[in-house]
């Protein structure tokens, strides 16, 4: 079953083509990744599929639906979470409020439960805090439950945003860039995570621009460069093919990448 | 004709909000941050003059040099408090800074100067040319051709000269000017210098048109100058002097219909609605003073 | 960078919360008998009705981080409808408190919906414009609010048959508003909607992608931030008996950001200290209003260049970031992005 897909995607800013005519197919309880060099449009093409700026051309549908031209709030509520290049954590709150911001669209308190402090916000609050520190457990997050986001290692709050679009239950999972900056242990860490959450039967697209990464946790691989789609399908066949190759190395090069 | 000569006094005060609105978005476009101080520095360039014709006996042109250079020293201090720190820090940092900044002016100055309206002494006379059913005063064709001087000037400044091209390279891309050699430093701190200066000067054709000064003139001032800018596009010049323009002269012959006290609203009425539905004003580009 | 010993005081304030806030509302209950002065009296009074404006601004500002400074336009408001309402009606004054809230309220609402794509300045702006255009009217229709003479003789609250005149039953009034006001935010904050309001501070747009309603969530808090304005304008108007436009300007709205800036953004004791400290300053420079406005004007500049989120602000929040807080690692990351 397809969950995610972009078709004939374009995206031109002015003169420039950041993402021409991409085609995308993200199927049920796989890791897709999307990788290409620096500036091949990745985060652009990204972008434009979780919401964040319409396409100059081109549809992206989500189990079949039109979601071109929704906005971020209803891409969220559709069960699409994704990530952030730069870690867009709620600096000012610890891990555990940052988590509990997940979980808004599942609780319902308004302004007068919060105020009057009504069963339905007694029963909200204890939803959030139970279940905010199961998915702290779940994430191996729970002795930073109480630190202030901000205060947090660059890892760790890469960790935490994961962990925050967790707790919206998402049907998909979109995470960009999430290995940026972290050191080799930290990245082993994530890919076993991502390697769990597929276990969990999560549907989970990445982009990286790290070779090795995407090898050693996709399913299937986009390959972009300078905005278009160079290759597409699994690991090994993109790992051999030669414009692939070409674009990261550039020609002439025999290179066994394991 | 009455409305004829409502025009007039419009395009009149209007190329004086226009001058002000040259100022103020030259040194929103160099320094990228908005600032509350510019009513002040107006106010400052005003009383200069008061002093340079009330004690010292000079004539118009050398009042107006010395309210540019009071003004632009001003500007310089304002920069060094209020801009030169927070270049990128968020916007809302300075802006609370020159808040700060116009109440401590704005206060020094009613230490200084006293608190009342300070009568200007007559230097221009009640002269008048009649042009068909319309009068312009003398002091009316001064202002006009000041303003249009100064705007020859600026405008020969930008094009032709070398610090002038710098000023708009700044304004446009700090970063890109300093790659090819541009000391954004300098440049940032003598645009606002000039952009206070011209408020400056402004505020010597008002002390002269409104024929006194007062040192909370500069409150209503500051938020004209400023809706004008935004009027034509915080970062666009020639827009912020049209729309400078377009406010005088909407004041001018809005009081036809209404009470002058109301007339202050005009301003704010356009600022609003300008904000709310085309923040980039009528001339200016999308999305540059980023916020 | 904390000291032990500022880290070991917060500890302890933090463990003993509780009991330190009921001493402190013991102790306020217990002031004006203690301090018998009319005069030190009608002072605490002015600080607990600038704890409310000052409160009610910083629910805005510092949660939704929506830059408000035309707080003065809301006060007002709160003020007008209670000295119309009475003068023409002779409703209760208790009735106005929470019909002056509600007003204010919907005029806060009003203004938000055209302002929610705006952000930072060109926001800041529009509410001062509303703010003075606000004032304009006031002084301006004579027919409703008395124009430049404003409105006089507002009479005395009644409570049960008893007029309420004694400067300490105004105070007790005042801090029994103070306190309600502080609970209910307290509240608000402490729920989904003010976890929220404070994740559209922090990061607007990774707060629409959880599903958070931005735009009627800003409304919501500009809303419920107007409405304690709108109270203690009613309580103003009933205090001072009179009412004009000139309580108004935008120096009184300079006024009440002075104490938020000053006191702290994005927390709740913030805005009652800036209450505190400005209004002290207030009294100490009594006679010389001149020096009073410069020592606002230079505590302001001095914040902005040590401490942007205020005293007792909120450490982590986009106020505090003069520059952009970032680790080694990510900085680094940072420009390999952009090469």
């Amino acid at each position: 079953m397809i969950v995610l897909e972009g078709i004939d995607v374009s995206k031109h800013f002015g003169g420039l083509k950041a993402v021409d005519h991409v085609n995308m197919q993200v199927n049920e309880n796989e890791i897709f990744g999307v990788i290409g060099p620096n500036g091949a449009g990745k985060s652009t093409f990204f972008n434009v599929c979780s919401g964040n700026y319409p396409p100059t051309n081109g549809t992206v549908l989500f189990y079949g639906e039109d979601i071109t031209k929704l906005k971020p709030e209803q891409i969220a509520e559709k069960g699409i979470a994704r990530t952030f290049q730069n870690i867009k954590l709620f600096n000012n709150m610890n891990v555990l409020e940052n988590v509990k911001i997940g979980f808004h669209m599942h609780t319902k308190t308004k302004m007068w439960d919060a105020l009057l402090r009504t069963k339905r916000y007694r029963e909200d609050e204890a939803f959030v805090e139970e279940e905010g520190k199961r998915l702290l457990e779940r994430v191996g997050l729970s002795e930073y439950q109480d630190v202030k986001a901000g205060n947090l290692p660059y890892g760790i709050q890469r960790n935490v945003e994961i962990a925050r679009a967790l707790a919206m239950e998402p049907k998909i999972l979109l995470l960009d860039e999430p290995a940026a900056g972290m050191n080799p242990n930290e990245t082993k860490r994530l890919l076993e995570f991502i390697k769990k959450l597929r276990a969990e039967k999560l549907t989970v697209v990445v982009i990286e621009h790290d070779m090795k990464f995407i090898m050693n946790v996709c399913d299937r691989v986009l390959v972009l460069n300078y905005g278009k789609m160079i290759c597409e399908g699994t690991p090994q066949h993109v790992k051999n093919n030669k414009q692939v190759i070409e674009a990261y190395f550039g020609k002439d090069i025999n290179l066994n990448l394991n | 004709m009455y409305i004829l000569e409502q025009l007039i006094n419009g395009v009149c005060q209007g190329v004086i909000y226009a001058l002000m609105a040259i100022g103020y978005s030259l040194i929103a476009g160099v320094t990228g941050l908005v600032t509350f101080t510019y009513g002040e520095v107006v106010m400052v360039g005003a009383f200069t003059s008061y002093y340079c014709f009330s004690l010292l006996g000079v004539s118009i042109i050398p009042a107006m040099l010395f309210g540019f250079v009071a003004a632009g020293i001003l500007g310089i201090v304002i920069h060094k408090v209020c801009y030169e720190r927070f270049l990128d820090s968020p916007k809302y940092i300075s802006l609370i800074c020159t808040i700060g900044m116009s109440m401590l002016i704005r206060n020094l100055a009613q230490i200084v100067f006293g608190t009342e309206t300070k009568g200007m002494p007559k230097i221009f006379g009640n002269g008048f040319i009649e042009l068909g059913l319309i009068r312009i005063s003398y002091l009316q064709i001064l202002i006009l051709g000041v303003v249009i001087v100064l705007s020859l000037t600026l405008t020969f400044f930008f094009v032709k000269t070398k610090s002038g091209m710098a000023l708009r390279s700044v304004s446009q891309d700090r970063k890109a000017a300093a790659f090819v050699g541009v000391n954004v430093r300098s440049t940032t701190l003598i645009g606002n210098s000039i952009g206070c200066g011209l408020g400056g000067i402004a505020g010597v054709l008002l002390a002269l048109y409104y024929s006194n000064v007062s040192p909370i003139m500069g409150g209503t001032i500051g938020l004209k100058a400023f809706s004008s800018a935004v009027l034509g596009g915080l970062d666009n010049v020639a827009g912020a002097a049209g729309g400078g323009l377009l406010i005088g002269v909407c004041e001018n012959l809005g009081i036809m219909f209404m009470s002058t006290g109301l007339r202050d609203v005009i301003a704010f009425t356009f600022l609003i609605i300008v904000l709310l539905v085309k923040p980039q004003g009528l001339f200016g580009r999308k999305g540059v003073i980023k916020l | 960078m904390r000291s032990k010993i500022a880290n070991q005081a917060k500890k302890l304030i933090d463990k003993n919360k509780l009991y330190i806030l009921i001493a402190s509302i013991i102790i306020l209950g217990m002031l004006p008998v203690i301090i018998r002065e009319d005069y030190t009296r009608s002072i605490m009074i002015k600080i607990l009705l600038y704890v409310m404006l000052a409160s009610s601004l910083n629910i805005i500002n510092g949660y939704t981080g929506q830059f408000n400074i035309g707080h003065a336009g809301l006060y007002a408001i709160g003020s007008y409808t209670a000295g119309i309402l009475v003068t023409t009606f002779g409703w209760s004054f208790w009735i106005l408190l929470p019909v002056s809230g509600m007003v204010t309220a919907i005029f806060g609402f009003l203004i938000s919906i055209p302002t929610r794509k705006l952000a930072g300045i060109y926001l800041a702006l529009v509410t001062l414009g509303f703010s003075e255009i606000i004032r304009l009217i006031c002084l301006n229709w004579t027919e409703l609010t008395g124009g430049p003479m404003g409105i006089k003789n507002i009479p005395r609250p009644i409570f049960f048959g008893a007029t309420i005149k004694e400067p300490i039953q105004f105070y007790y009034i005042i801090l029994v508003l103070a306190i309600v006001t502080i609970l209910l935010m307290y509240r608000a904050i402490h729920s989904r909607i003010g976890r929220a309001w404070i994740s559209i501070r922090e990061d607007q747009t990774a707060s629409r992608f959880l599903g958070v309603n931005i735009n009627r969530l800003k409304s919501t808090n500009f809303a419920f931030g107007a409405f304690f304005a709108g109270v203690a304008g009613c309580f103003s108007a009933y205090y001072y008996q009179f009412i004009s436009s000139d309580m108004f300007t935008l120096d009184e709205g300079f006024n009440i950001l002075a104490m938020v800036i000053i006191g702290g953004q994005g927390t709740l004791i913030g805005p009652i200290i800036g209450s505190v400290i400005v209004n002290m300053i207030t009294e100490v420079f009594r006679f010389v209003s001149e020096y009073r406005l410069i020592t606002y004007a230079v505590l302001i500049i001095i914040m902005m260049w040590v401490r942007p989120q205020g005293l007792a602000g909120a450490s982590d929040s986009v106020f505090a970031t003069k520059r952009r807080k970032r680790s080694r690692r990510a900085r680094l990351h940072r420009r390999r992005l952009t090469e």
